[in-house]
């Protein structure tokens, strides 16, 4: 009785001295943790759906690369149809803006772990592709929105001119500002170059970064800033390590996917599947102009054209599936970068340099029945030419033609953009202010950054 | 049967009459019990010492002989029929032989008037809170295996309805006083023996359920805490009783349903639909299909149009053909092939009884179900439950709970067949032979027919055979055993322990054999042909696809409690202090393999990582499979505390609270001492001496107020990464970033205010319970625009912002309109209810989602959680396009009106607003007759205050997937038809998605949703006791009941049930069934 007397007291002490703070800390869903390892931090930047397949398109939706037959624009939608002809439309959460900041986030999270995580000799491999990948992401992004959102880099006005949003950190709790567009593109510089020493040449996938995508992306960056010297050297840089162009006389033309994804000229994947604007391959059609200007011995024609109700679509994208999306290839390939060195090349003077890689280029892309010519020129601003036209031919609907249009016209190109809606003629004048694409109103209300 | 609860409740009681106990020698105490309206003496009523805890029943003199060793004590007398009797007994009084008089209750229905809270059981007498009672006799008036759904119109409060569940925040289809969460879970907690129950709940079978307690206001249902705010439903399964002679229950019933009748659907005519493809054929909306994908199958009309176009056929064939395919009805050829009428049995049978020192009852039930298209489940419960008394102050209890049980896959259902994605109303199933006949219902027979020249497995489908290639089975093991202990250290002091486990163990086995078209299709589609050696390479192996997953869920939970209740002078107390902890562990496991024979049996090998080309595509992808794992665990740690004084048995203050910490809240939600608490008070005026109504002898007030908490268990406060399977491309492992870190994040709050009147006039002719609530949600998880800049996932994140409100009026009444040779009953209840938002994150451009069929929730300040709203609607203009107006002027400018709604939300003044759409009011009046040993109840139930939408043809649906409706053949045809028809007329090519919708969402398709159903009719003859006798048998009834007969009143004019305007009504059962007691 004695005993009995005492069970019940006995476990109930027991239960109250349980230390409930460790019984607590149990995690709730075993597929969640937070992020703490290297291997959890390499994991969240190979979500490749969000880094690398979710790139942006509103500069597409504006640019020249495409138009809309009536029928098409008649059911692009508000949104769709204001890109299209350069009408203000008060976007609220626009997919652009937060496909760019979530890649952002992403990277910030990982070069704040990083930070808790000691860099061991057994670990440091791991650890530099970490913090090397997150910088290039970062940069990647940062690049892309200033090409989108701020005006086209000038020296003179570089900082008076509104930049985006530089988030370096993952606390939400800091308001978001407006930079000046000189530091925008100096963020970008300074995340690359701090990558570069972090990464391998080449990567074990083109969805990771890798030194050879540092070098391409600092050459693209410092193109679109017209400072041709440091993009000639950092896109020779970049093709001292990849250098790969496909024959195109290998390439099957009649097929609706006639590349591969991940190729032998990519250096560095990113694409746009989901799409928030009218230029999906399927309802977007090529420029009649554009289409008329290719050669009939060259391949591209055939290999990035289809015809559909009289017009062309392009399908000459480095991104093949052909499962529900039509994906658009937006990363960096070895292409873009040999045009960029024969620019720079040729802007310095140095034509025939200039035009021997415009030739290395162009001769795969010949038919090979027939001997192919090589191109010539008399002079360099002639090579200049010939150059930015075969650019725009080859790199259509990479995302890339927008800042083409505004750094040239800034070279005084006087590029104006037209669409003909309905009998009704809207035009883009270069230079115009509508060049840098309106924030979305949600974000402006929210933070009180300055609109363009 | 409430003997037993009678007792257990009154355990924590019993020292109000008992004061100072002596131990004496063993002393014997002797009565009779008579009637008191007959003077006749009652046989089995049951003698209880409440303390001593010894009880015999009586003889078929009505007498009784006790032995205690203690006094005093409290003796007390039950049976069913009359009203339960205390009396203080002491060494003076029990010396003489007793002569004790029952008086007949009136209402069997008061008999359980003891509540359990999970926690405690109280007398309802000396409770403040809210409570409805349903005993097994209420909860036996419907038939059907689940428990839940018995409670449907007899348990005030409690409200079914027809939306659908709304993801995981809502499996149950039922709410106790509305809805008290906008983002939250909407479900009650279900309590079974006394812990939450996380399991299925038709795994508790309805014949071993002793009595459901819904707890109600906050003074019932916060010792509940964080997961009370929807209200707490508390099942209780049977038991044995002490000194109780072996019983024996068997029940046996069965049901049998209508079958269903699909010809009442109201679909698109054959003819019509054909009609409708004719033109899309010759329109050209098939003409990309036609010359891209070749292999995309067209419906059989569009393959003789296609056939006669390539001239294949001839003019007449075509003709014949078509006119053939126009008489066919899927919904006839489904009734004639697949369905059938339902049909269930269900079978117990109950041993129980008891002795001094311990009690016992074993029971075993098997249910077995047909459904409507064969499929057939099956259910075995075990129950065992044991009390042991060794010496008298403690006591061992244990109880095992057991269900086996296993659902078979049948027949296709109506419409999961489809043709290329569209649905058909002209499927036939079978040729004029009775052969089957393939359906083209992923690809053309002109690319199956060819595909492969014969290399492949035959690509057909056909539905009358393939059902039995597939066979899809689930199985479940549950276990839910409690073990408890108790000990009385004095007569106003004990302490129980108590501690449940519960594990649940689904296993499904997917097995769709070689022979099925999944696993030919499968095959097929990986299957790749060398173009020169046409050797075939099976990327998915030959065979059958088997999936098996199971899914484990534990839990376990521990809770030591002190029950006190001591009582001086006229004070007394009652009260229990304890803590609790918990945890419920899933873990979940799925495997796909393909290549399965089944002789001798064996699975292929198959390559999930890697991408193979489709063979009718030539695109990559990779082979939908493997395996994949997943599991989550929740763990709480609570105390609580319940306290009820009273004074004279007059006045009653009663104060609970509890603190729950858990591993899904944000520390410093843990970390902060926020316990969610309740009050109330309750003064019975009718034992007031100044109080001397005759009319109402019994009257008692009761106001409560406290807080409710609602927790989403999925939703977690930290910064959180989850992994998903490896990249598609790179084959990385890969993770996503979840939600930002909030450390804030914490339970949802309601606070409930809740008064209350009992009473009843004399000879309880009259009796009845009218409450008022008041609910105010604060902290309900809601959205608030976040800067996306931050992270750019979403443009808001969750926390704890909206606030709502719920008013609502409960009434229930029970009146005895006759009570002679025959007695008529009356129950009415009555609840009133409306759940409003008050504060919401958004724009009221955000509000335009309300536009639409009302079945989700649309919060939206000031309005109901469901409701609905329309497009104003201008009829037909003369070309038969849907009208509405812009800025008050009747307009066609569809996208002008939606963008008016966008940016002004109800202020647009192309919007009207109707109301709820869920009803605001709802009522059941059951009236019973007995006269001898028949009785017949009957129940009407009346939803009433709520509007609908209902369905009509969108054209935009009827081209690309076939959904048609017979609204088409009332459509704008000619000029002048708008004067009879809101139908608007057809076009192609429907650029504007928007003309539909202004038609469906518009106030042309809504329709009051008022309406009054004949729910259940039963009847039941119990045979007289004199005719039993002689076979040894102590009841015997047998009972015929009908369910679900339909309405009898409705306000809209469409003839629509307004519950269930799209499909079918449910359908009527029928069920027939004996009870015997040995």
């Amino acid at each position: 009785m004695m005993m009995k007397t005492k069970i019940i007291p006995a476990i109930l002490i027991t239960l109250s001295l349980l230390s409930c703070k460790k019984y607590l800390d149990a995690k709730p869903d075993s597929s969640i943790t937070t992020p703490e390892t290297l291997q959890d931090l390499q994991a969240i930047l190979d979500r490749s759906d969000f880094m690398n397949q979710k790139s942006l398109s509103f500069d597409l939706a504006s640019s020249d690369d495409y138009f809309l037959p009536l029928a098409t624009y008649n059911m692009a939608g508000i949104k769709g149809q204001s890109a299209y002809s350069w009408q203000f439309y008060p976007e609220e959460y626009g997919y652009d803006w937060a496909n760019a900041y979530i890649i952002v986030y992403n990277a910030n999270l990982c070069v704040e772990a990083l930070k808790k995580i000691d860099r061991t000799p057994s670990n440091l491999v791991d650890w530099d592709n970490v913090k090397g990948s997150a910088l290039f992401y970062r940069a990647h992004s940062f690049l892309k929105l200033a090409w989108i959102y701020a005006k086209a880099y000038d020296e003179a006005t570089a900082e008076t001119d509104h930049g985006i949003v530089l988030r370096l950190g993952t606390d939400f709790n800091v308001p978001s500002v407006r930079t000046n567009v000189k530091e925008a593109y100096k963020q970008v510089i300074k995340d690359l170059e701090e990558a570069l020493p972090l990464l391998h040449d080449s990567p074990v996938h083109v969805m990771r970064p890798s030194k050879a995508a540092v070098y391409a992306l600092l050459a693209r960056t410092y193109l679109s800033m017209r400072q041709y010297e440091r993009a000639y050297q950092y896109s020779d840089l970049c093709l001292k390590i990849k250098s790969d162009l496909i024959d195109y006389n290998t390439i099957n033309p009649v097929v609706l996917s006639p590349f591969q994804s991940f190729n032998a000229e990519v250096i560095f994947h990113a694409e746009m599947r989901a799409y928030s604007y009218p230029v999906n391959p399927i309802s977007a059609r090529v420029d009649t102009l554009l289409y008329r200007s290719y050669d009939d011995l060259d391949l591209r024609k055939q290999i990035f054209f289809a015809t559909s109700n009289g017009y062309q679509r392009f399908k000459g994208t480095y991104a093949n599936e052909t499962r529900t999306s039509k994906p658009l290839f937006m990363g960096i390939a070895t292409d873009e970068i040999l045009l960029i060195r024969a620019e720079c090349k040729a802007r310095s003077g140095d034509y025939k340099t200039a035009l021997n890689d415009l030739n290395l280029l162009m001769k795969k892309r010949w038919k090979n029945t027939v001997v192919y010519k090589d191109i010539v020129a008399t002079d360099a601003g002639e090579a200049l030419n010939l150059i930015l036209s075969e650019r725009r031919k080859e790199l259509l609907f990479r995302g890339l033609r927008w800042m083409d249009i505004k750094r040239l016209n800034k070279e005084g190109a006087g590029i104006s953009l037209k669409r003909i809606i309905n009998g009704k003629q809207y035009e883009l004048l270069p230079n115009d202010n509508r060049f840098a694409l309106p924030i979305p109103v949600d974000i402006i209300a929210l933070t009180g950054i300055p609109q363009n | 049967m409430s003997n037993k609860l009678y007792m257990l409740a009154l355990l924590g009681l019993f020292s109000i009459c008992a004061v100072g106990q002596d131990k004496i020698p063993l002393k014997s105490i002797t009565g009779k019990v008579i009637s008191k309206t007959t003077g006749l003496p009652i046989e089995g009523a049951l003698i209880t010492l409440l303390f001593s805890k010894v009880a015999v029943p009586t003889s078929k003199a009505g007498e009784f002989t006790l032995k205690t060793g203690h006094l005093p004590d409290t003796l007390m007398i039950n049976h069913i029929g009359f009203r339960s009797l205390k009396f203080h007994i002491d060494l003076l009084n029990s010396t003489k032989k007793l002569y004790l008089e029952l008086v007949e209750s009136t209402i069997e229905m008061e008999e359980v008037k003891i509540v359990s809270t999970g926690y405690q059981k109280i007398p309802k007498e000396t409770a403040t809170g809210s409570f409805t009672i349903v005993d097994h006799k209420t909860l036996n008036q419907q038939s059907g295996i689940n428990i839940l759904e018995r409670l449907n119109g007899v348990a005030s409060g409690v409200v079914f309805d027809t939306k659908p569940a709304q993801s995981a925040q809502r499996k149950l289809n039922f709410s106790i006083r509305g809805m008290s969460s906008i983002n939250g879970p909407l479900d009650p907690l279900i309590v079974v023996d006394n812990f939450p129950y996380e399991g299925d709940i038709l795994n508790i079978n309805p014949n071993d359920v002793e009595n459901v307690v819904i707890l109600k206001d906050a003074a019932a249902a916060s010792i509940w805490g964080a997961r009370a705010g929807n209200g707490v439903v508390v099942i209780t399964t049977k038991k044995g009783r002490f000194n109780q002679p072996v019983t024996l229950d068997f029940n046996a019933s069965t049901i049998i349903s209508e079958k269903p009748n699909l010809l009442s659907l109201p679909e698109i005519s054959s003819s019509d639909f054909i009609d409708v493809e004719q033109m899309l054929f010759k329109e050209g909306a098939y003409d990309d299909i036609i010359a891209f994908q070749p292999y995309v199958a067209l419906t059989p009309a569009v393959e003789i149009f296609l056939k006669r176009r390539n001239n294949t056929i001839s003019k007449t064939d075509s003709a014949v053909q078509i006119n053939k395919i126009k008489n066919i009805d899927s919904r006839a050829s489904y009734m004639n092939t697949f369905y059938r009428q339902p049909l269930s049995s269900q079978y117990s049978l109950r041993l129980s009884g008891g002795t001094e020192k311990n009690t016992y009852s074993l029971s075993v039930a098997y249910d077995k179900t047909i459904d409507q298209v064969d499929a057939n489940s099956r259910k075995l419960n075990l129950s065992i439950s044991n009390v042991y008394r060794p010496v008298q102050n403690l006591q061992f209890d244990f109880n095992a709970y057991y269900t086996n049980s296993e659902n078979k896959s049948g027949k296709p259902m109506y419409n999961s067949i489809k043709v290329g994605s569209k649905r058909i109303p002209y499927l036939n199933f079978a040729d004029e032979m009775g052969n089957p006949l393939p359906v083209a219902t992923d690809y053309s027979e002109r690319f199956t027919a060819s595909a492969g020249n014969g290399k492949l497995l035959d690509w057909g489908y056909y539905p009358l055979d393939d059902y039995k290639h597939i066979s899809l089975v689930n199985g479940v093991n549950a276990l839910i055993a409690n073990f408890g202990v108790q000990q009385r250290f004095a007569h106003w002091l004990s302490a129980d322990i108590k501690y449940q486990y519960q594990r649940q163990q689904a296993e499904s086995t997917n097995l769709l054999d070689a022979n099925s078209y999944f696993a030919r299709n499968m095959v097929n589609t990986f299957s790749q042909i060398d173009p020169v050696t046409g050797v075939v390479k099976y990327n998915v192996p030959k065979g059958g696809m088997l999936r098996e997953g199971s899914s484990i869920l534990q839990t376990n939970n521990l809770r030591g409690q002190l029950n006190f209740s001591p009582s001086w002078a006229e004070h007394s107390l009652s009260g229990i202090i304890g803590a609790e902890v918990r945890s419920a562990k899933t873990n979940g496991a799925t495997n796909t393999s393909f290549g399965y024979q089944s002789n001798p049996i064996s699975l292929g090998s198959t390559d999930f990582t890697n991408v193979y080309p489709s063979f009718v595509t030539g695109g990559n992808q990779r082979i939908p499979g493997g395996r994949s794992l997943s599991g989550t665990l929740n763990r709480f740690v609570s105390v609580y505390s319940n306290l009820s004084y009273s004074y004279k048995e007059k006045y009653i203050l009663s104060f609970s609270a509890r603190k729950d910490a858990s591993n899904i809240f944000g520390l410093s939600t843990n970390d902060k001492w926020k316990p969610l608490w309740s009050t109330g008070l309750g003064w019975n005026i009718s034992k007031e001496s100044f109080y001397k109504s005759r009319f109402l002898p019994m009257l008692k007030m009761r106001a409560t107020y406290g807080f409710q908490g609602n927790v989403d268990l999925a939703k977690s406060a930290m910064t959180t990464i989850f992994y998903s399977p490896n990249n598609e491309f790179t084959k990385f492992p890969q993770a996503k970033a979840g939600q930002l870190n909030n450390p804030e994040l914490r339970w949802e709050k309601i606070a409930q205010l809740n008064l209350g009147v009992d009473f009843s006039t004399y000879k309880n002719i009259l009796s009845g319970t009218i409450e008022f609530y008041k609910k105010k949600g604060t902290d309900l998880y809601g959205p608030v625009a976040h800067d996306y800049t931050t992270w750019g996932s979403s443009n808001v994140i969750t926390k704890n912002v909206a606030n709502m409100t719920v008013t609502g009026l409960d009434i229930s009444l029970q009146s005895v309109n006759v009570n002679k040779a025959m007695k008529w009953t009356t129950q009415l209840l009555m609840n009133y209810n409306r759940s409003i938002t008050t504060k919401y994150y958004g724009p009221d451009g955000y509000s335009a989602g309300i536009i639409g069929d009302g079945q989700l929730i649309t919060p939206l300040v000031g309005k109901p959680l469901y409701s609905i709203a329309s497009y104003k609607w201008a009829g037909l203009d003369a070309a038969g396009n849907p009208q509405s107006y812009l800025d008050g002027k009747i307009s066609t400018d569809y996208n002008a009106i939606f963008d008016d709604l966008n940016k002004n939300g109800v202020k647009s003044s192309n919007l009207i607003y109707h109301g709820s759409s869920i009803p605001t009011s709802s009522h059941s009046i059951i009236n019973t007759i007995e006269w001898k040993g028949l009785s017949l109840s009957f129940n009407i139930s009346a939803r009433l205050g709520y509007y609908f939408r209902k369905p009509s043809i969108s054209y935009g649906s009827l081209y690309d997937f076939g959904t048609g409706h017979a609204g088409f053949s009332k459509r704008w045809m000619k000029p002048k038809d708008e004067l009879i028809t809101n139908v608007p007329s057809m076009v192609y090519p429907d650029n504007n998605y928007k003309r539909d919708l202004i038609y469906l969402n518009s106030e042309a398709t809504v329709e009051k949703g008022d309406h009054i159903r004949l729910q259940y009719i039963n009847l039941g003859y119990a045979f007289s006791n004199t005719l039993l006798s002689h076979l040894s048998i102590k009841n015997l009834r047998i009972y015929g009941y009908v369910n679900n007969l339909g309405i009898l009143w409705r306000a809209n004019r469409a003839g629509l049930d307004p519950e269930y305007p799209e499909t079918l009504s449910p359908l009527k059962t029928y069920t027939l069934g004996m009870s015997i007691k040995l």
